[in-house]
């Protein structure tokens, strides 16, 4: 499977006067595991919200397997089959877990029996998801949270998954549980782009990475071959800044 | 038994106003969950409909039919005032959005009065005559179906948002609609949606209640109040909680005419507007009880939603920028039009009817004066006051009241209008103000509908609603030496001079240290409450002030007419006032003056052509509506605008192609005539200034200026003229007992060193989770400590309880010495803490000089009243202010940008900014949260100087949140690491860099993190402890 999912070319974003994205471009091929990594402010987060249409790319293009997706709202973006775990989660944390995941499917065509058969699909991925179907979202513990939020945006069977920050706040040893599940998801067919702060865990878990610097991509090499590189482990402490 | 049986027959009674109030509450609840706009123009929303069903009923069509038609209308109106009016203005904010509905509310009422008339109609009935007889009364079948309709939709409304998908869409994208867009929903049309259904409700509601009552343009679009009242008891956000309310209020609206049974209580309860009064007090404990809640809901996530909209503000208008010097220097076409316009009107030289002219003067005075009210309010505080019309009449008939008891010759009368209005806004905003929010609004709106009903025909109060001045007791017609205020020529010259009196008050006020804490609090609470500002004195001060210039117009209208009748003090010249104010320009005084004179000129006209009858109403909703929406600005605005045409019209004329940024042209321009002014006004050998100096030598100075100030660029304000050495001693000595500090080396060690901060064990929990967990940081004086760590390690909530923005669970803050662990932040500003934040929080409608300006807040002594009067002391503390301002643009090198607003700065000076105003405020200890985010290299270098330049110029401590560990290792002299919660490692940045522990926690390797041993063996047992439940 080589062929490209999604294409992202010479992509410009602005927060308000700031540029995050200098010229940006990434490829993600079907049914493939890329991280994005980079320091904090290198526009990874950025990148996502560009991807999945919370922000609209002043140039460039985005494409989702062939279909021109840059610059449509996400609403639209997400009926292409692009899922986006977004920073901080977003629950909707006075409704039900149930409740979450029906909203989930929201993006579908209407029909009762796809959306049961999605959602015994995730809570199979997250048993614990069903013991607390009935319960408010915001009652959740951190770690089901994040299973909630990931397993929410499975109910749109996206094509593409993104994940932003998938381990903040939570124990290491959840964050590897729920890599694991990923990775499921991922031999189920879905490509995943993750955007991870801890570069190892980042590594270990993906075929491919990116490395972004101040908006631009300064390096991209299989993840194996990056695992314990010493100069990009500088580039997180920021040593790296003269170079 | 009897009197108890008669109490459950008003019970049963009142079914159909619990009905009606609960499909109030049910829309006003769905609405405001939408979209956060508390909607105002509810009972407009429930007349029109209501109107609708009328006329096709009317015209033949079947009740039923027309019904339909009518809940259907409703909906539309929810949405085109939502497409309209709250979608477009909320760029221009929630104050803008609340004025919109109270525009819609305008516009609605006065149409339907001006087409149907303004007398009642009979509504079409809905359900059959008859009904069911309980003991000697009946309830007939139309108000049982009200209740049941309105049981029926509030579980409808519950059915739909609980069970279907386009609920569940509707819910999702009210509470989180970043989330629900990236579920597909769009959560613009979701917003739309609800308000159709809460206008369909309100339709619904208004048809059915017009048809057990009667059907006129005011009283049901008034009904929606207790509605309100129900909402805000069920909590605003909750249906369940809205039956509640509907209960609660409708059953003791209900009761009320019941009490008139019990023998005592016959006389109060029999009244007319007694259930008003009881609700109004209902509603306003309410406001009372639960308004921390709702400030805590608000609090939360306001800080990043409005990232966008304070760096991106751009409703700017140069010449409504404060001038500088604490004193006014009048605007020259307001000069212009005192000393030789008006003073020409009475003379006679203009070729119209003096008589009417005068009158229309006076009225335009008054218009002023209330206008004026309403631009220091909304305009400079963002506030909105509904009331501004009652405490007119308030003044009116409570001076009038007073005035048959005592003499209350022309001052003492308007002193006492002036106190009576001041005097009942301080009581409505002690309870409205402690709320975050636009809460004053429907707290004066109540108030105003109660005004309406009960005191203003009250006969202790109002005599009924047409009180008569005791002539006698005013000195009318000789008996008082100088003036017959009946007199239009005479009474002229009063309101000119008391319109001219107040427009310098309020205009000092805005120039002044009051002015900038009003922006302050109107561009952000937080960011004001950080720099020191009271921001609940500062709302209660505008609004009690806003009250007595009211109570003040009064009392004027009074003394002009001899007779005032309560009509003129209705809600609906509530909403003139407003529309006047608002076409003026919100935030202009000299628009102020414009629009009451083009009002007054409308009052004219409509009187003298009398088939355009109350057209006026119409006219005035339609222009308070139309500046809104297209011209934000007002007339205030015409100038500017003008000036750009005749700019574009010249230069496509000469085809030249350079544009000039219209306020860089005008800052030129101003620049020169500022200086002018200066010399001419502030100059040494100006005469005023002279005698000032010759007072003040008389006047012993006040020593508390000197205790507050902090290091040495705070110029004190009675030393300003001394050389810059002498000053450094001087307040270094102050707050530093050790004479020793400037010569001290400038990086002691840590435990010898004076501690600026000193937290211990904090520990902030947020629901279940543990954001900082027993984190103890110290800043030694004169030093730039670190705190680093991975995303959600808790940096930002550690800051945040240091500054007092939350509440930790455990642990104490150290200031200097001094524990302000129970203080808040506010206070702890005051006692030298400053702040960046990490979204930066600058207030963009300030220029540069006048963020800074700002922070100097906490040093200037001087109260509101002085600012007002302009005294020399304020002028003083405002020029040393100005001065400290201007060391600091110079240290950091933001002279060429000063004067300049803040709006469309680049980033990386907008940080520099903040940075100059955490400095500004003395404040010897500063914590920068993200410095450098959104800097490129070459702007976090030289941001990294200036740091250093500043702690080793003016002594000052730090504490910086970085993530650029770059640049925290250049700079800082200690540093602390931070990962999920507790501090694993500090030390100095070497020893950082090379901490394994460190590089762990920062490329996540959970086994070699754990293993790994802190720095501090102090720390080791509270690092090593496994927290996982808790984090999870």
């Amino acid at each position: 499977m080589t062929e490209t999912l999604l294409d992202v070319n010479g992509v410009d974003v602005y927060y308000g006067l700031v540029q995050a994205l200098r010229g940006l471009s990434i490829q993600v091929n079907a049914g493939e595991r890329v991280a994005l990594l980079g320091a904090n402010g290198a526009g990874k987060t950025t990148t996502l919200r560009t991807i999945s249409g919370m922000l609209a790319p002043r140039t460039g293009s985005i494409t989702l397997g062939g279909n021109s997706i840059g610059g449509k709202p996400a609403y639209d973006v997400v009926r292409e089959g692009v899922a986006h775990v977004p920073e901080g989660r977003a629950l909707f944390a006075g409704m039900t877990v149930e409740e979450n995941l029906s909203l989930g499917f929201a993006s579908q065509k209407n029909d009762r029996e796809i959306l049961q058969f999605r959602r015994e699909q995730v809570y199979n991925y997250f048993p614990i998801l069903r013991e607390r179907s009935k319960q408010a979202a915001g009652t959740l513990s951190g770690g089901e949270q994040q299973m909630l939020v990931i397993g929410r945006a499975l109910m749109s069977a996206p094509r593409l998954l993104l994940v932003d920050e998938l381990s903040l706040g939570l124990a290491p040893k959840i964050v590897a549980q729920i890599f694991e599940i990923l990775e499921t998801v991922n031999r189920d067919g879905t490509a995943v782009l993750i955007v991870e702060q801890f570069v190892h865990m980042a590594l270990q878990n993906t075929d491919r990475a990116y490395v972004l610097r101040k908006g631009v991509v300064v390096d991209c090499k299989p993840s194996a071959e990056l695992l314990g590189d010493p100069a990009l482990i500088r580039s997180y402490l920021g040593e790296g800044t003269a170079a | 038994m009897y009197v108890l049986s008669q109490f459950g027959l008003y019970l049963l009674l009142s079914l159909p106003l619990i009905g009606a109030y609960l499909m109030f509450a049910v829309g006003i609840v769905v609405i405001f969950r939408a979209s956060r706009v508390l909607n105002l123009a509810h009972g407009a929303m429930a007349m029109l409909p209501a109107y609708v069903t009328y006329s096709f009923v009317k015209h033949g069509v079947p009740t039923f039919v027309a019904l339909i038609l009518g809940v259907l209308s409703g909906a539309a109106l929810g949405m085109l005032v939502e497409r309209t009016f709250v979608r477009p203005l909320a760029r221009q904010g929630p104050t803008a959005q609340t004025v919109g509905t109270v525009a819609v509310f305008g516009l609605v009422v006065a149409a339907v009065a001006q087409f149907y008339g303004s007398g009642s109609v009979q509504a079409p009935r809905i359900f059959p005559d008859g009904g069911v007889t309980v003991s000697t009364a009946v309830l007939r079948w139309g108000q049982i179906g009200l209740f049941g309709v309105a049981l029926a939709s509030l579980g409808a409304s519950l059915l739909l948002l609980r069970k279907t998908r386009l609920g569940m869409s509707m819910r999702g994208a009210a509470e989180n609609p970043v989330a629900a867009s990236l579920m597909g929903v769009n959560p613009l049309l979701m917003a739309r949606l609800a308000w159709a259904l809460g206008g369909a409700l309100a339709g619904l509601g208004g048809i059915l209640l017009a048809a057990v009552t009667s059907l006129d343009p005011y009283s049901l679009s008034l009904q929606m109040l207790p509605g309100f009242v129900a909402a805000l008891i069920g909590g605003l956000g909750s249906l369940p909680g809205a039956l509640a309310g509907a209960f609660i209020v409708g059953s003791i609206e209900g009761l009320v005419p019941a009490f008139g049974l019990v023998p005592g209580l016959r006389g109060f309860a029999g009244q007319v507007g007694v259930p008003e009064v009881v609700l109004t007090i209902l509603g306003l404990v309410v406001l009372f009880l639960r308004g921390q809640r709702y400030s805590a809901a608000e609090t939360s996530g306001g800080l990043s939603q409005n990232q966008a909209a304070t760096i991106t503000h751009s409703a700017y208008d140069p010449r409504h920028l404060p001038r500088r010097g604490g004193r006014r220097r009048f605007n020259r076409y307001v000069v212009l039009g005192l000393l030789v316009a008006w003073p020409y009107l009475p003379l006679g030289f203009l070729p119209v009817d003096k008589f009417s002219l005068l009158g229309d003067a006076n009225q335009a005075g008054e218009y002023f004066l209330v206008a004026a009210s309403l631009v220091l309010l909304t305009g400079w505080v963002g506030q909105i006051s509904l009331a501004q019309a009652a405490f007119v009449g308030i003044g009116a008939f409570g001076t009038a009241l007073l005035a048959k008891h005592m003499p209350m010759p022309f001052p003492v009368g308007m002193i006492a209008g002036g106190v009576l209005g001041g005097g009942v806004a301080a009581g409505l905003g002690v309870v409205a103000l402690r709320v975050r929010g636009l809460y004053l609004a429907v707290a004066t709106l109540i108030f105003a509908w109660m005004a309406d009903a009960y005191l203003f025909i009250a006969p202790w109060f109002a005599s009924g609603g047409n009180a008569t001045l005791n002539v006698h007791s005013v000195g009318i017609q000789g008996t008082f030496p100088f003036f017959d205020f009946t007199d239009r020529q005479t009474f002229y010259f009063v309101v000119l001079a008391v319109c001219s009196t107040v427009m310098f008050g309020l205009l000092n006020l805005r120039d002044s240290k009051t002015g900038r804490a009003f922006a302050a609090v109107r561009g952000s609470e937080t960011a004001a409450a950080a720099l020191g500002v009271n921001v609940v004195r500062t709302k209660l001060f505008a609004f009690v002030t806003a009250g007595a210039i009211a109570g003040i117009a009064g009392n004027l209208a009074l003394t002009n007419q001899t007779t005032v009748v309560s009509d003129q003090f209705s809600l609906q010249a509530s909403l003139l006032f407003l529309a006047i104010a608002v076409v003026g320009g919100l935030r202009s005084m000299g628009g102020a003056v414009a629009a009451a004179c083009v009002f007054a000129g409308l009052d004219e006209l409509f009187f003298r052509i009398p088939s355009l009858g109350r057209l006026l109403q119409l006219v005035s909703a339609m222009l308070l509506a139309a500046v809104l929406l297209a011209y934000p600005g007002g007339l205030a605005a015409l100038p500017n605008s003008f000036r750009n045409l005749a700019r574009r019209l010249r230069e496509s004329e000469f085809g030249q192609n350079v544009i000039v940024p219209a306020q860089e042209r005008y800052a030129t321009g101003k620049a020169a005539l500022r200086a002018r002014a200066l010399a001419l006004v502030t100059g040494e050998d100006n005469p005023l200034h002279r005698a000032a100096e010759a007072v003040r030598r008389f006047i012993p100075r006040r020593p508390a200026t000197a205790g507050r100030t902090f290091t040495s660029i705070v110029v004190p304000p009675q030393d300003r003229q001394e050389p810059i050495a002498a000053e450094t001693a001087e307040t270094a000595e102050v707050d530093e007992p050790a004479p020793a500090a400037t010569t001290r080396p400038r990086r002691p060690e840590t435990e010898t060193a004076e501690i600026a901060m000193q937290a211990d064990n904090i520990t902030v929990k947020f629901g279940g989770l543990t954001a900082v967990s027993e984190a103890s940081i110290q800043v030694p004086r004169g030093q730039v400590v670190g705190l680093i760590g991975p995303n959600g390690a808790g940096k930002t909530t550690l800051f945040n309880a240091v500054s007092a923005l939350n509440q930790p669970t455990t642990g104490t803050v150290r200031l200097f010495g001094e524990d302000v662990t129970g203080l808040a932040a506010h206070e702890r500003a005051a006692r030298g803490l400053a702040r960046t934040f990490q979204v930066i929080q600058l207030f963009p409608e300030l220029t540069v000089f006048d963020n800074l300006m700002v922070a100097t807040h906490v040093h200037n002594p001087t109260g509101p009243m002085a600012h007002i009067v302009a005294t020399a002391t304020a002028i003083r503390a405002e020029s040393a202010a100005e001065e400290t301002c201007r060391r600091v643009v110079n240290l950091l090198g933001l002279d060429e940008i000063a004067d300049r607003s803040a709006a469309g700065l680049p980033f990386g000076t907008l940080r520099r900014v903040e940075f100059a105003r955490a400095l500004v405020s003395g404040a010897p200890l500063v914590m920068l949260d993200e410095p450098a985010s959104g800097l490129d290299d070459t702007e976090t270098k030289q941001f990294a100087d200036v740091l250093l330049q500043a702690r080793d110029e003016l002594d000052l401590s730090v504490l910086l949140i970085e993530h650029d560990v770059h640049m925290v290792t250049s700079t800082s002299d200690y540093i602390y690491v931070l990962d999920r919660g507790r501090i694993i490692a500090s030390g100095k940045p070497e020893e950082i860099t090379a901490n394994p522990a460190v590089i762990a926690a920062y490329l996540g390797e959970p086994a070699e993190a754990e293993g790994a041993k802190p720095a501090k063996p102090k720390k080791r047992a509270a690092a090593a402890k496994p927290k996982e439940s808790v984090l999870l």
